[in-house]
């Protein structure tokens, strides 16, 4: 691909970049056959017949599929903003217990979910909620996923908080901010990227997840549960929908990406003037 | 003089007490989370799995345990289900140990640009990228279309084994590549030159230096394959084209829980996957020789932009 001219020649030669470029290419030539033929006229993914939009035309006409959408965004927006908050205050918070052995048990707790598979969570999910007579719909589902996003802004905001500096706090105190002047102005602030990263991972898992939606979500449907809906008519609109979120994702890939080496360029030149 | 000190003394601790509880205090909400969404979630399958009701009555059982643990029907596809996962996994560590072994040897810009290149289809949507293969693999997609072209009478790769772990690797391979991939980069240089300075060639000291260090990215990589692939229920539903043959657990779960509305049976399932997910870890993590050999070395943590516990 694009990438192998960039590459200098070293010790290993042709061979490996030929590896590298076909594992590449098997990662995104269904992709890119599917966006491609979403772009087709017909229903062929083989044949070209001619070039038109009409995909896209039935795909924002399809009022079910619109409504999987919204649900989906509304899910993963409300769900990355609370996990965001419980997540990175319990981090703080866990961080600042004077018994270690406290700090590691909610932390053991915390890795529950992200070590059990996705359908045992879902069944476990699916039955508490059963258990409560809650009906399943739009509010089991984004308890569950406030649930399942938070134990991951945990494991991204509460490293950086553990490797803080504490003296930094004690700082803050002593020219006379109060406690929670020194977690908005000092902590949070110090906090941001791992905070940020730890929020578009919760959204991201949020976004794509189908088990636990599909076992608790009842009625309700996002993008992934009405896809397995329609198990059996998967229609070329399903093509049009992969290729719009392909592209919102690769272009938030890419910022973020870029963020993160300009990131590491600014901090490697701040510890250089240091 | 003494005074003041005191006082101080008194005040900072007084100070620091407020402080240290006011911090504290900030988990509450996480802990009442983790009480409500992961406990008693937990609490509630080992509850769910050992009663029945019958007529309004709750009643203490075991036979949802019994009806699968004396079912030879069920092993069937519980066997299945890590068989398959055991082949998935062992294709991808060895597509995915040389692809991170290249990958550390690139420049850091040209890494950033594959890491992404990895991420980017890791993060589209499961369904969408399975049932973009199921197009690909059906009658009248590209491939049966080439081979077709090339004389091999096939209309349709749905419901083999080609097809079912294809797409098994498909999804699981950057879990397997991002973990190698991190642990290779660990690997100072210097080490190999030492090596190679004392004598060894490349390939004794890719045998004693490179392969034990990296090793715990294998296994971390290994788990984060082996369990999801054992329980995934799009997959085979997708591959399998309506044959019997690829009913994998997962599906087994979904079929009592949703379809028959068995909860009690459902979770019966769920617990004893648990198990065998929990004695499956157990093993693999016997293989880590890392943790015994050098406890100081930690072992690599799971980097959370790989976990893949959204590829069920």
């Amino acid at each position: 691909m694009r990438k192998n001219h960039a590459k200098k020649p070293r010790e290993k030669g042709w061979f490996s970049y030929l590896y590298v470029a076909l594992i590449i290419l098997f990662f995104y030539l269904p992709i890119g056959i599917i966006i491609i033929f979403s772009f087709n006229e017909g229903t062929s993914l083989v044949r070209w017949t001619n070039f038109s939009l009409h995909w896209y035309e039935e795909l924002f006409k399809d009022r079910i599929i619109m409504e999987a959408v919204q649900t989906t965004v509304i899910i993963a927006l409300l769900a990355t903003l609370i996990s965001t908050i419980i997540g990175t205050l319990g981090a703080i918070g866990i961080a600042t217990y004077k018994k270690k052995r406290n700090t590691t048990m909610v932390l053991n707790i915390n890795n529950l979910p992200l070590v059990t598979p996705d359908i045992v969570t879902a069944v476990a999910m699916s039955v508490l909620f059963s258990g409560f007579s809650m009906k399943a719909g739009f509010g089991t589902m984004l308890l569950a996923h406030i649930g399942f996003c938070t134990p991951y802004v945990i494991i991204s905001v509460y490293p950086k908080m553990a490797q803080m500096d504490k003296n930094l706090i004690e700082a803050a105190m002593d020219l006379g901010a109060t406690s929670r002047s020194a977690v908005f102005k000092v902590i949070i602030p110090e906090l941001l990227p791992s905070i940020l990263s730890g929020a578009i991972m919760a959204f991201t898992m949020s976004f794509d997840d189908f088990i636990i939606s599909y076992f608790v979500g009842g009625n309700t449907m996002n993008i992934s549960t009405y896809i397995y809906a329609s198990f059996k008519k998967a229609k070329p609109t399903v093509n049009a929908l992969m290729t719009i979120i392909f592209i919102i994702l690769a272009i938030l890939v890419l910022i973020s990406t870029l963020l993160s080496m300009k990131g590491k360029g600014e901090k490697i030149h701040r510890r250089k003037k240091a | 003089m003494a005074f003041s000190n005191v006082s101080s003394y008194k005040r900072e601790k007084i100070h620091f007490k407020l402080k240290f509880s006011f911090f504290s205090s900030l988990a509450l909400p996480l802990h009442f989370l983790l009480l409500f969404l992961v406990i008693l979630p937990f609490l509630f399958i080992l509850f769910y799995s050992i009663i029945n009701v019958k007529d309004n009555k709750i009643y203490l059982t075991i036979d949802n345990f019994a009806r699968f643990l004396s079912n030879p029907n069920f092993f069937k596809v519980l066997g299945l289900s890590l068989y398959y996962a055991l082949i998935c996994t062992i294709f991808c560590i060895l597509l995915a140990y040389p692809f991170a072994y290249f990958m550390v040897k690139c420049s850091p810009i040209v890494r950033n640009i594959l890491n992404m290149l990895i991420t980017l289809p890791m993060w589209t949507n499961l369904l969408l990228r399975v049932v973009a293969w199921k197009q690909l693999l059906d009658e009248g997609g590209i491939i049966p279309t080439v081979l077709n072209f090339f004389g091999f009478g096939k209309t349709t790769l749905l419901g083999t084994d080609f097809a079912v772990i294809l797409v098994m690797i498909y999804v699981y391979l950057p879990f397997m590549i991002l973990p190698i991939y991190t642990q290779l980069l660990k690997i100072e240089k210097s080490l190999k030159e030492a090596s190679k300075d004392l004598g060894a060639n490349s390939i004794k000291t890719f045998a004693k230096v490179t392969f034990p260090i990296s090793l715990p990215g294998v296994i971390s990589g290994f788990t984060m394959v082996f369990l999801p692939a054992a329980t995934t229920l799009v997959i085979p539903k997708y591959m399998s084209d309506g044959n019997p043959k690829y009913t994998f657990i997962g599906q087994m779960i979904e079929s009592y829980f949703i379809n028959a509305d068995n909860r009690y049976a459902g979770s019966a399932i769920a617990v004893i996957l648990t198990i065998v997910i929990i004695l499956t870890s157990f093993i693999v993590n016997r293989f880590d020789t890392s943790n015994v050999k050098d406890k100081k070395r930690k072992k690599i943590k799971t980097i959370p932009v790989m976990n893949s516990r959204k590829e069920g």
